[in-house]
């Protein structure tokens, strides 16, 4: 019997801890695990790291794969905004609407760590002004990820693979309060489409990636709400389930709970798909 | 007759223009074109760019090819420590490099001239130093361009798409390496303002042969479509630039102060390419 193989970001990661509530508990199991006990399968490898970028997250699958091939892989995609960098993972929204919501006094006192954050991050946050202000356009995000998922699932069908996708969060982060006032009040953007969550949508509806995706694996798909699609984070905000968060007001990071739910979104997926256990 | 898809960095760019001067032609055709021809195939679709990663020359393929099946594509790598940001590039290495030529005030030195390079690109330095000093390893420096050729090869071989792949400059370029063999000079300030621990894994050029070697991807690359496979002079690989090299660049060079490739220099490349193909596949298209 072969392994499972999961990869993903934060939402995934085995070893989370949170930073914001360092004394809460995340020793629960992840949703990798919970997901290899439903399908018998004794061995899981979670790559998943915290800040992951989707090309991350693929080239990780494939650098587990090129030593040994699993049976299955699920992967759990996060924020098309984030761009892996040798192996470090650049999050320009997450950059900007902090760097944002830090000047313009939207963090309180009590999210000192964001403010730590940034200022760890001050040479990737001047990048990612430069960027949106100088050659950042929403096509290039757009096709970024639709690429990377089409290459991934022309890959696993030629080593006959089976896997299944999955989003974690919105694929934009346009719920998030800190970006909502920047994209609103931001008029530096070399395409002024970056600040039009719209076009967003419409360019993936657009792109030539998305007519060829295999859409019967990827859960949720296209993802964005406002065009039919639902992500991990949508399903559990549309359905008021906070009680998934570990602090819906500190930490929107699934808990021990929503990791079984994430498990069992995988579980039914996988079953509609493939439509055996084995 | 489906079409030669091409790409690469500068290189390859068809509406290339030297910095070195708006008075250096550079309106001679270039290696896809001239490749097309002795191919016999007509149409040829050439996606080189200036200052492309081996990332961005593999995207701006699938970009093509999602749209149009080629017969042929042929790929022209770069240098391996440039890095795609979505469809910005970035040369870590040229950035270092300028870095510590400001700080020791050689800017202007006597091989090429970087002033201008500096004052332009103030961002890209500094971000630059930002992952040398906390982020780049040596493992990802590689297996970036070895996992995405080994991407491209199954991809290829699925759809049935004949390719060929041809390392333009030398992947860790001589230039950024002191006599001794460290990348950048040991006494750069990237160097002695390091406090990494693990930061001579970085500097030293013979880390990188060595990853390159024990990749889980170097043996699961098919070498024969490889041209001058495995591209590292030091291990008797060949890029194009050493081939230049072997037989005087001189005569390859589009003028003393842009070592990009003249109309010799790409009738040369174009030559690989025909030979590559034919011992490769054995055919005229």
């Amino acid at each position: 019997m072969s392994y499972l193989l999961a990869v993903g970001d934060s939402w995934t990661d085995q070893n989370f801890k949170s930073d914001i509530l360092p004394k809460y508990d995340c020793s629960f199991p992840k949703w990798p695990n919970l997901l290899g006990d439903k399908l018998k399968i004794s061995e899981v490898v979670n790559v998943g790291r915290c800040g992951a970028s989707n090309d991350w997250m693929f080239n990780k699958c494939y650098d587990q794969i090129a030593k040994r091939k699993p049976k299955l892989v699920f992967v759990l995609l996060s924020h098309w905004s984030r761009h892996s960098i040798f192996n470090y993972n650049f999050s320009i929204y997450d950059l900007l609407g902090a760097d944002y919501a830090a000047a313009s006094g939207m963090i309180s006192p009590d999210l000192d760590y964001w403010k730590y954050w940034i200022e760890c991050e001050r040479d990737a946050v001047e990048m990612a002004k430069y960027l949106w202000s100088h050659d950042l356009h929403v096509t290039d995000i757009i096709n970024h990820t639709l690429r990377e998922i089409w290459l991934f699932q022309t890959f696993c069908k030629q080593h006959n693979i089976s896997y299944v996708i999955m989003s974690a969060l919105e694929p934009i982060p346009t719920s998030d309060p800190w970006l909502q006032p920047f994209f609103k009040h931001d008029r530096s953007a070399a395409d002024p489409e970056l600040a039009d969550i719209t076009s967003y949508m419409k360019k993936t509806l657009k792109s030539p990636y998305t007519s060829r995706l295999n859409e019967k694996t990827i859960l949720g798909w296209p993802f964005f709400e406002h065009i039919g699609g639902w992500s991990v984070w949508s399903n559990f905000v549309e359905k008021e389930n906070f009680s998934f968060f570990i602090d819906p007001e500190l930490d929107c990071h699934p808990n021990a709970l929503g990791h079984k739910n994430i498990a069992e979104m995988f579980y039914r997926g996988y079953q509609n798909i493939y439509g055996k256990i084995s | 007759m489906s079409y030669l898809l091409a790409s690469g960095c500068s290189w390859t760019v068809k509406d290339f223009n030297s910095e070195a001067g708006a008075d250096v032609d550079c309106s001679f055709p270039k290696w896809p074109e001239l490749l097309g021809k002795q191919l016999g195939i007509p149409k040829v679709v050439n996606v080189g760019n200036n200052g492309s990663s081996n990332a961005s020359i593999f995207d701006r393929c699938y970009n093509e090819i999602i749209n149009d099946k080629p017969k042929l594509c042929c790929i022209s790598l770069s240098g391996w420590d440039r890095r795609k940001m979505f469809n910005n590039n970035f040369n870590i290495f040229t950035n270092l490099k300028t870095y510590e030529l400001h700080k020791k005030n050689k800017l202007s030195g006597d091989r090429y001239d970087f002033t201008e390079y500096y004052e332009n690109n103030q961002s890209e330095i500094t971000y630059a130093k930002f992952l040398w000093e906390n982020r780049i390893n040596v493992a990802s420096i590689m297996d970036d361009t070895l996992r995405d050729m080994f991407l491209f090869q199954s991809f290829c071989e699925q759809h049935k798409i004949d390719y060929l792949i041809i390392q333009s400059l030398q992947p860790i370029w001589k230039f950024w390496r002191d006599p001794q063999g460290f990348i950048i000079s040991k006494s750069s300030p990237s160097f002695t303002e390091n406090k990494r621990t693990d930061y001579m894994d970085l500097y030293n050029i013979s880390n990188y042969i060595k990853h390159f070697l024990n990749s889980p991807y170097t043996s699961k690359l098919n070498e024969s479509n490889l041209l001058g496979w495995p591209f590292f002079w030091e291990i008797g690989g060949l890029s194009v630039h050493d081939i230049f090299e072997n037989e005087g660049y001189d005569k390859f060079k589009l003028h003393p102060n842009d070592p990009h490739p003249n109309a010799l220099g790409h009738q040369k490349i174009a030559n690989l390419f025909y030979r590559g193909y034919m011992d490769v596949y054995g055919k005229i298209l």
